[in-house]
């Protein structure tokens, strides 16, 4: 076997091994807190002149790994420094508010548990808000107007009109701060439509490390005040708010995943240096397959009974929760399970994520949207009760209009709804890409007595010229001069989105295997 | 015709956004009746939900009733479907219910194990694949170490006997700083540039109907 040739079974049990290391060895080093954190940091002390902070967390189960520590760093900071939140999730999937209402919940008490006399009561000091279904662009819009049409009930079910907090929650006017900790790129979202409208807003965003690559020119054009870079920014974050904190073994393995991966492409060069001159076998990468079910379900359930036996004898049984950890640890096993090939254990879980998703989504969307913004006053109006409105009756003929698709002879009528939501996009985008865009090339042109303004520059408009094909295809020595260096600058774009890829990637892994090992760990 | 009335569908509400941002901040701003037009749609996109439930029921109620490959896998489905919406009606998703139960232990550790598999992927991809084969590929290979090594504490530590010398600015964290907020943030802002001025000129296409996806398939199906 060749130094590049290595099967990938090895090399993933290899990083699984890599990975388990520093949480069983503890190790510390001095963190460098990097200036988008510390922007990040300092907005949140500048929310401070009786307004509220909106905190929107967009982000679910598949991303915790960098941004359910974010989260809680964030959350602590806003409890430490007293300022008063309204948390809202804009998304489609009901699981994201239920996973930052038991987080918050749970750090209120923590804090309450550290520093006596500490309350942070529900209602006064913070809300939930609950989700939002429905297009982004849409919800910010309405909720940039009027945060009470929206929001008209809280996570609870109770109406918005009873909390004292929402007395000084109207419009957007009324926020100081928006932080947006999300998977994606939803800062932009709210840039484009919320902060056009409303200056002096400051939005930060938390987000993923793969994300964020493409977020720092909008810090660098000002429209973006902060920013929490994956599980690096989160350690940071963390690092500013108790400098004293202990260990964080997760940033310890993804140091050590790293320095395996950068092994891995090491020895891969070698080896592809060494085989360079000689004829090579075909190097392909061997294929998923349906192989070993045989030895994949007995030792994926092995494991499994190992954890099970391990806790049991260390904790012994501890209610739900611990049945919960074990119920939590076969799963995470069982997909596991797939990286030694498809086996019938893997699609059956498969299949359960399905299902648990088409009933959630059903579940809440008609809980949370269907109920109390159509079902309820629709009744309430034809009762005569204030508050109704029968005219919403008429909603159902669009609303029914989706269901033509399953007619051949009238889907054309299904394409009149889902024209109406692609307009109602196209409209609200245009919008947000100019008060997106604009600032970003005004910004460009920075003073030039500084030499690295002149550096950016040139970098962003020879990589601009690229693209503009009108200058053909770089024809003579400048033209081709300027392709040759535009691709070398973007390499190093990539390279460095590259790196944040795999930081992202790992995260996620390195949240499962703290998963694994919490029961033992107590 | 049927094209002309689906191109209004897609052109006013297009428009009434469009105006909506234009006129916003200004004596005939009506972001208050476009809030309410907002709220709206959300409720008339919940109706979709259907859509997105019988597709499913259909393609696995199917294959049950003609035993093709993986019709057990259907059952499964349609046993957690009727399980989470029967713990759905027990009880709210605060604290301490059976839904609540199943979000954290069985609904996150599936989705996020998935996602997961990312990382050993994205390992034995960059070992099998990122290879020093020109100076572009080079180029790349090294900004992704430094990178990488820059953003972890070891990085840090490593280098951090240059802090007091004149050589400090060559620290993994400065050069990864370097890289990631100027380096990579002139080239991104291209792309960025870039990317709105395609996203300007798609929004306007939408809106103008020339966009044939949406409209053609009007003209070409029904009566």
């Amino acid at each position: 076997m060749r130094a590049h040739e290595i099967d990938r079974r090895a090399v993933y049990l290899a990083l699984f091994i890599v990975l388990i290391i520093p949480f069983l060895v503890r190790w510390r080093f001095p963190v460098y807190v990097s200036p988008e954190t510390r922007a990040f940091y300092e907005a949140v002390e500048r929310a401070d002149d009786g307004k509220i902070v909106l905190l929107m967390s967009n982000w679910g189960p598949g991303t915790q790994g960098e941004n359910d520590p974010q989260y809680r760093a964030i959350v602590k900071h806003l409890l430490r420094s007293r300022k008063r939140f309204a948390l809202i999730s804009l998304t489609d999937d009901p699981i994201p508010i239920a996973i930052a209402d038991k987080i918050t919940r749970d750090l209120i008490e923590e804090e309450r548990k550290r520093s006596s006399g500490f309350k942070w009561r529900y209602g006064v000091e913070w809300i939930n808000l609950g989700y939002k279904p429905g297009p982004l662009g849409t919800t910010l819009q309405a909720l940039s107007a009027d945060i009470w049409k929206v929001a008209t009930r809280d996570y609870t079910g109770k109406e918005i009109s009873s909390f004292e907090i929402m007395k000084g929650l109207r419009t957007m006017a009324d926020v100081r701060l928006f932080i947006t900790c999300v998977a994606g790129r939803e800062a932009l979202d709210v840039i484009g439509i919320v902060k056009s409208r409303y200056r002096e807003l400051e939005v930060v965003t938390a987000t993923m490390s793969i994300v964020a690559t493409s977020l720092y020119p909008y810090l660098d054009s000002g429209q973006l005040s902060g920013m929490l870079d994956g599980l690096r920014g989160a350690n940071e974050y963390e690092s500013m708010l108790d400098p004293n904190s202990p260990p964080s073994p997760r940033v310890n393995a993804l140091t050590l995943g790293h320095l395996f991966l950068i092994s891995l492409v090491i020895l891969g060069n070698i080896g592809y240096m060494r085989a360079k001159g000689r004829p090579s076998p075909r190097v392909s990468i061997p294929p998923v397959r349906m192989a070993g079910e045989r030895y994949i379900i007995p030792t994926a359930m092995g494991m499994f009974l190992l954890l099970f036996l391990l806790d049991a004898s260390l904790n012994g049984w501890r209610g739900w929760e611990r049945m919960g950890m074990w119920i939590g640890a076969f799963f995470t096993i069982s997909v596991f399970s797939f990286l030694f090939g498809d086996n019938v254990l893997y699609k059956a879980v498969e299949h359960v994520i399905i299902g648990g998703a088409a009933a959630l989504g059903l579940y809440f969307s008609v809980k949370q949207v269907l109920l109390p913004k159509w079902w309820i006053p629709m009744i309430k109006g034809f009762a005569g009760e204030e508050g109704g409105n029968w005219l919403l009756v008429f909603a159902l003929i669009p609303g029914a209009m989706w269901y033509f698709t399953y007619s051949r002879r009238y889907r054309w009528m299904s394409k009149i709804i889902a024209g109406a939501f692609m307009g109602m996009g196209a409209g609200i985008s245009l919008g947000a890409m100019i008060s997106l865009v604009i600032p970003l090339v005004v910004g460009t042109f920075k003073p030039l007595s500084n030499p690295l303004n002149l550096i950016y520059v040139s970098v962003t408009c020879v990589v601009l010229s690229y693209f503009v094909f009108t200058f053909g295809e770089g024809k003579g020595r400048v033209g081709k001069g300027s392709r040759y260096m535009a691709r070398i600058f973007m390499m190093i774009g990539f390279g460095a989105l590259f790196g944040n890829t795999v930081a992202t990637r790992l995260s996620w892994l390195i949240d499962r295997i703290a998963f694994l090992l919490r029961p033992l760990s107590g | 015709m049927k094209r002309w009335i689906v191109w209004i569908s897609v052109f006013i509400p297009g428009l009434f956004y469009l105006l909506e941002f234009m006129f916003s901040g200004t004596p005939i701003s009506f972001e208050g009746l476009a809030a309410s037009v907002g709220n709206l749609a959300i409720v008339i996109g919940a109706f979709a939900v259907g859509v997105g439930i019988i597709n499913i029921f259909s393609v696995h109620g199917r294959r049950i009733s003609r035993r093709e490959k993986g019709w057990f896998n259907s059952i499964v489905m349609f046993a957690t479907f009727a399980l989470v919406l029967g713990l759905s009606m027990i009880g709210e998703i605060t604290g301490g219910n059976p839904l609540q139960f199943y979000i954290t232990y069985v609904a996150m550790p599936l989705v996020a194990t998935v996602m997961s598999l990312l990382g050993f992927y994205i390992t034995y991809a960059a070992y099998r694949a990122f290879k020093f084969t020109s100076t572009e590929a080079g180029v790349m290979m090294l900004v992704a170490l430094i990178c990488m090594l820059g953003h972890d504490p070891l990085g840090n530590a490593l280098t951090s006997f240059l802090e007091r010398t004149s050589f400090h600015f060559l620290r993994f964290p400065i050069l990864a700083q370097f890289m990631m907020n100027f380096m990579n943030g002139a080239v991104f802002r291209a792309l960025e540039i870039g990317i709105g001025i395609s996203a300007i000129a798609m929004s306007i296409r939408v809106l103008l109907g020339l966009e044939k996806g949406l409209t053609e398939g009007a003209r070409d199906e029904g009566p």
